[in-house]
């Protein structure tokens, strides 16, 4: 047998390599797991504008800390989580500027009946049905659903009360059940 | 002063061709961030510019001339080798060039293979 | 559905929850809650549907990504302080008063990562020295991790692991090296069958 290409590595031994210097390693990672992290970034930030220089601040965050990371085989969730914390970091300096109010806003009525039913895959439906709740119903429902994030978790990310997270996630998964099920 | 730069400029770009052809040396690292902590110990009254090149550093101090390159070292011979060779250069260029005592000559093997 | 008149809002904000709540520990509800009502086994469903599409929503989006050029990886790799694991400074010796030479710690276990690699079928993880590595002649134990491929006898596999890194351990450096301990922490296969595995002769 000769020398195994290093994709064939698990995240585990990528991820203690690189907390040891081996940048091939850490390259290996960015592969494996950069996609996935534009989508999450972009999924959180509602378009992929941002969602390079996310996932470009994420790694690098990642590399600086990955010596710290005590369970090199959760290295997808630990990168996931530094993700959504950097796209937050950006929603926060955007929203520097406008009152929290504003935040919830409902999304403007964009797309007709007829446009939307166009929609073909489950996906393009739930994007769009993603598309008609405010951003801070998107964010929460996106982390709680996509990230796995617990409530809690989420209150402290989003530096919400958790009563106010609980409220809008019932609002989130209430508006998305009647967008979704006017399809079936 | 001028001069002295001058000269540490022309000398850093002579060490640069002189590291880079040793046997082994595959890689020079840029040495100047290193260089910019430790500057602080060295006595001022000399310039303490860094050379046109940042792959060799040098530094004149207060006893004389301080040499820094970091290598990439790949082949078969020893790294322990290589990195006396690369000494070994060094120091004869500047046993033939150099106007004013050498005082340490640091080379420091960054990488194997 | 049943649930989208506007008077219920609150009731089935309050189910929705009860439901979410109960799947977020990772159960089910009981038959008994389902069956309760139409509407309690409807949202139920509906909230199924959606779990597993939330779940797969990424893949997709990645999936339906167009094929992108190299430049974001290359732009996050030089962004990389390469420097930061450098570690501890082993010296080199010469006779010269005026040299100052060393291999970094770093560049070490990278050299030990590489024997390892060469072994075949197996991957070094983590990798320590351990002893006073910045006096020479001072007694260094390495200890590395190492993933081996599915199948291969692990005995054989750790002690030519610990051949090749003393091998090269003494090749390259002067450490004084008392022991490599080598521990076998994953076992991996192969994840992209290679051309020549379909191409092969009597195939």
């Amino acid at each position: 047998m000769e020398r195994a290409p290093l994709g064939d590595a698990a995240d585990s031994i990528l991820a203690a390599r690189a907390a040891d210097g081996d940048l091939r390693a850490f390259e290996v990672l960015v592969r494996r797991h950069g996609p996935l992290m534009r989508a999450y970034a972009t999924r959180i930030l509602g378009s992929n504008s941002d969602s390079d220089d996310v996932v470009q601040e994420t790694f690098i965050t990642a590399w600086e800390r990955l010596p710290e990371l005590q369970d090199p085989a959760a290295t997808k969730a630990w990168l996931m989580r530094i993700t959504s914390r950097k796209a937050i970091d950006r929603i926060r300096a955007r929203k520097q500027d406008q009152p929290l109010g504003e935040w919830d806003a409902p999304a403007p009525e964009s797309e007709s009946p007829h446009q939307r039913a166009e929609a073909a895959s489950q996906r393009e439906r739930l994007t769009r049905a993603l598309g008609t709740l405010s951003e801070a119903q998107r964010q929460c429902w996106t982390l709680r659903e996509i990230g796995g994030h617990s409530y809690a978790e989420i209150a402290e990310e989003l530096d919400l009360p958790p009563s106010t997270v609980r409220g809008l996630l019932a609002r989130a998964r209430q508006k998305l059940m009647q967008e979704m099920e006017e399809w079936r | 002063m001028t001069v002295t730069a001058n000269f540490e400029c022309e000398l850093a770009t002579e060490l640069e061709s002189v590291v880079r052809g040793v046997p082994g040396v595959n890689t020079l690292y840029p040495t100047a961030p290193l260089v910019a902590r430790i500057v602080g110990a060295i006595v001022s009254g000399f310039t303490q510019r860094e050379a046109a090149s940042d792959l060799v550093t040098i530094t004149m101090g207060e006893a004389g001339l301080n040499v820094f390159a970091a290598v990439r070292v790949v082949g078969s011979e020893p790294a322990t080798e290589v990195c006396r060779l690369v000494f070994d250069s060094i120091a004869t260029v500047l046993a033939a060039h150099s106007p004013v005592p050498i005082d340490t000559i640091k080379v420091t093997v960054a990488s194997i293979g | 559905m049943a649930m989208t008149s506007r008077h219920d809002d609150d009731a089935d904000n309050d189910l929705l929850e009860q439901l979410s709540e109960i799947m977020d520990r990772g159960e089910s509800p009981t038959d008994a809650f389902l069956n309760r009502a139409p509407e309690n086994r409807i949202a139920f469903d509906a909230l199924t549907r959606f779990r597993a599409m939330a779940k797969n929503i990424l893949d997709d989006d990645v999936a339906s990504e167009p094929e992108r050029d190299d430049s974001w990886v290359t732009g996050i790799l030089s962004n990389i302080h390469r420097e930061a694991r450098a570690g501890r400074s082993i010296p080199v010796s010469h006779p010269s008063p005026k040299a100052d030479l060393s291999l970094t710690e770093g560049a070490v276990r990278g050299l030990i990562r590489s024997a390892g690699d060469a072994v075949a079928g197996t991957f070094i993880g983590h990798c320590r020295l351990e002893g006073d590595v910045a006096t020479p002649g001072s007694p260094v134990t390495v200890n590395v991790e190492a993933s081996m491929f599915w199948g291969e006898r692990m005995p054989q596999t750790a002690q030519q692991l610990r051949e090749a890194i003393t091998t090269s351990l003494l090749h390259h450096t002067e450490l004084n090296i008392v022991a490599v301990n080598v521990t076998i922490t994953d076992v991996h296969l192969r994840r992209n069958p290679k051309d020549e595995d379909r191409s092969a002769p009597n195939g």
